[in-house]
């Protein structure tokens, strides 16, 4: 796989396309570590895969008009609404192996725009798994 | 529930639709409420396709 510069990605939130209106995404899995430690020869600890905590992070430009950021996000953190979120490299091809698509619902806990005088208006919003399935590469 | 015919009035259109095309599809409850209220899509009697085919 060539490595990349990130331009063409796509970002659906609750199915509408706000690619455009996005201008960085992290995806975060962790799995908890447990430390089941014993007394050993070596010292050394030793730890099992706990849960797994998951988030999707999207840098959005701070957009006001009807179906855009604002429209969409408010009413998804005020209202406790589970909603679809989706993210790949390439917008411009199909879902594959080459171009995975990370998908899961979820629920944005927090919404926390913003502005500072003479800079663009941009926030992160972070979405928490909100099911046992959690978020996931699907190449189909 | 049944199937409806959606067309896309949102200028962030939805899923891989966008804004003009009219489609097909038994959309759950809640969200077609979301989509509806927010101005994503609107119920409509128009044939699918595109947003080029449709007629004004």
């Amino acid at each position: 796989m060539p490595k990349r510069v990130a331009l063409k990605d796509s970002v659906m939130v609750d199915t509408t396309d706000l690619s455009n209106f996005a201008r960085a995404v992290r995806f975060s899995s962790e799995h908890e570590r447990v430390d089941v430690s014993g007394f050993s020869a070596t010292g050394a600890n030793e730890y099992l895969a706990g849960p797994t905590e998951q988030s999707v992070t999207i840098e959005f430009y701070g957009s006001y008009g009807a179906t855009e950021v604002h429209a969409i996000l408010y009413p998804l953190h005020k209202n406790r609404t589970i909603c679809a979120i989706k993210w790949r490299p390439d917008q411009t091809a199909v879902v594959g192996a080459t171009n995975p698509e990370l998908r899961g619902n979820a629920i944005l806990y927090t919404y926390g725009p913003g502005a500072t005088r003479g800079d663009v208006d941009t926030f992160e919003a972070t979405f928490n798994t909100a099911d046992a399935a959690g978020f996931q590469y699907f190449t189909t | 529930m049944a199937k409806k015919t959606y067309e896309v009035t949102g200028t962030t259109g939805y899923e891989q639709h966008k804004q003009g095309d009219v489609f097909e599809a038994e959309l759950d409850e809640d969200f077609e409420e979301r989509a509806i209220e927010r101005g994503q899509l609107k119920v409509t009697t128009k044939k699918p396709g595109p947003a080029n085919q449709q007629e004004e």
